[in-house]
């Protein structure tokens, strides 16, 4: 390719981005999108060099999107953890510590499917229960939360997630990832939560979101967090964006909302393990509906 | 490249002797098995053969460092995505795997993608890839996200300048 290595002005490359995406489902600016793209050799060379990296997010071998999106999105996670426990490794040095910046050897995996909930046994009396889209390793009697969501019950216990480790006393505590944070709520018992950040010690009823930078205190959740383990979704007046991204954990596909309706509220009670009268059951309770385009792109909309 | 005065050259068979056992190590280290250590190791000084730059004495390990690390990146990105996608087709019946040829392109096809997405922000990341896999239009993407389009078009516009810049614009 003689083209190969000409520069094109950053200018031409974003009007190229732009046209790309404004013609995407508006057939009728073909016209004056080729006299855009005829105006100038730098306009059709920026335009070839789209159409070729689109080509490499269509090749043939790749699974569905429903799958890929996952897939790529639960990577990245995996990824960014162990770059965050090397990076903690490096900077931390002390002995508090020391357990992160252990080199990570993953012995055991339990990864559960959409929609599973699945027990393991972690020995002295402690139990762990893995929900739907999760991962978890178990090293040595300890347990390495890498994606989703586990409920960990027993007397002595210790756990690390992506941004905290985490000690248990006579403890029932709830440990979720979420997108920059982890997020811990206690049912009962005693738990102390260490980070590069800080220390706490958390009791009964309280909640802790842990990033990179900090340590934030969580208010009352209106999402009960240890329903699931029951098989429930339990909510109190949640917004009802807040509500559908939740139960879109226990279904395949994507699930969204309208914004127009994002605002409502909702208290209830709804089975997991019966994903579509979950939703069925939103559109009795609320005035909107369920609006399905294709059987994995589910829609929430105004009645 | 102008050398510093005071920097004299190292020649390679003195390099790999001297910090061969010491990278092995720091290797080992961060993955954790000492085979793939000394593979890492291995691909450490051939990518220093292939630049065909001079190494001098100035902080060797350092460069070496810097090296590996990026390998050791690269490495656990492909584990991951091996993992995530091994899962992802555990959830499928066996009758529709595809052979093993077809995987191991897919894998390939997949850690493309991810490096080249690697350093966006996960919300640029998520809505391009309902745009550029999903093939939804940015106003779907929105709805999808409970965000608003505008918000969409410029993260699209931001995950394509950064795939683009990549692809086109990063020297070989």
């Amino acid at each position: 390719m003689s083209q190969a290595s000409e520069r094109v002005p950053e200018s031409i490359v974003r009007d190229a981005i732009d046209w790309q995406m404004r013609l995407r489902g508006h057939p009728e600016l073909q016209a004056p999108f080729h006299d855009w793209l005829r105006r100038d050799p730098r306009h059709q060379l920026a335009w070839q060099r789209l159409q070729q990296m689109a080509g490499m997010f269509q090749a043939s071998q790749l699974p569905r999107a429903e799958q890929t999106i996952p897939l790529l999105k639960r990577a990245s996670a995996d990824l960014s953890r162990r770059r965050m426990l090397k990076m903690l490794g490096l900077v931390a040095g002390g002995t508090a510590l020391a357990a992160v910046s252990a080199p990570p050897s993953w012995h055991a995996d339990y990864i559960t499917a959409l929609g599973e909930r699945r027990q393991i046994d972690l020995g002295n009396g402690t139990r762990v229960l893995i929900n739907g889209d999760s991962s978890v390793d178990v090293q040595g009697g300890e347990l390495l939360l890498r994606s989703g969501e586990v409920l960990v019950d027993g007397p002595r216990w210790h756990a690390r997630c992506r941004f905290a480790e985490c000690s248990g006393r006579d403890a029932r505590v709830s440990l979720r990832e979420r997108d920059g944070f982890s997020e811990i709520r206690v049912d009962r018992g005693e738990v102390l939560v260490t980070s590069p950040v800080g220390q706490r010690r958390l009791h009964a009823g309280e909640g802790l979101g842990v990033s990179a930078a900090a340590m934030t205190p969580l208010g009352k959740s209106p999402l009960d967090p240890f329903a699931w383990s029951r098989g429930l979704l339990v909510v109190n007046d949640i917004r009802l964006g807040e509500f559908v991204a939740e139960a879109g954990r226990y279904r395949h596909g994507w699930l969204g909302c309208d914004e127009r309706i994002a605002d409502l509220r909702l208290s209830g009670v709804f089975r997991l393990d019966e994903p579509a009268s979950l939703l069925d059951n939103i559109s009795h309770l609320l005035p909107v509906k369920v609006v399905e385009r294709t059987r994995w792109w589910v829609r929430i909309v105004p009645a | 490249m102008s050398l510093h005065e005071a920097d004299s050259i190292v020649p390679f068979d003195v390099l790999y002797g001297t910090h061969h056992g010491w990278l092995n190590g720091w290797l080992r280290r961060s993955v954790g098995c000492s085979q793939q250590a000394a593979d890492l190791a291995q691909d450490t000084f051939v990518r220093l053969l292939v630049r065909n730059q001079p190494v001098t004495d100035r902080a060797p390990r350092a460069l070496l460092a810097r090296i590996a690390r990026g390998l050791v990146i690269d490495h656990w990105r492909r584990d991951a995505l091996e993992r995530a996608y091994l899962e992802a087709l555990a959830q499928l019946p066996e009758a529709s795997h595809p052979s093993p040829e077809v995987r191991h392109e897919a894998l390939q096809c997949l850690e493309r993608i991810a490096q080249m997405l690697d350093g966006l922000k996960p919300a640029v990341r998520e809505a391009f890839l309902l745009y550029q896999l999903g093939g939804l239009t940015h106003v779907q993407v929105a709805a999808q996200l409970g965000v608003s389009s505008r918000t969409v078009e410029r993260h699209v516009a931001t995950a394509l300048l950064h795939c683009y810049r990549l692809c086109f614009e990063t020297p070989a």
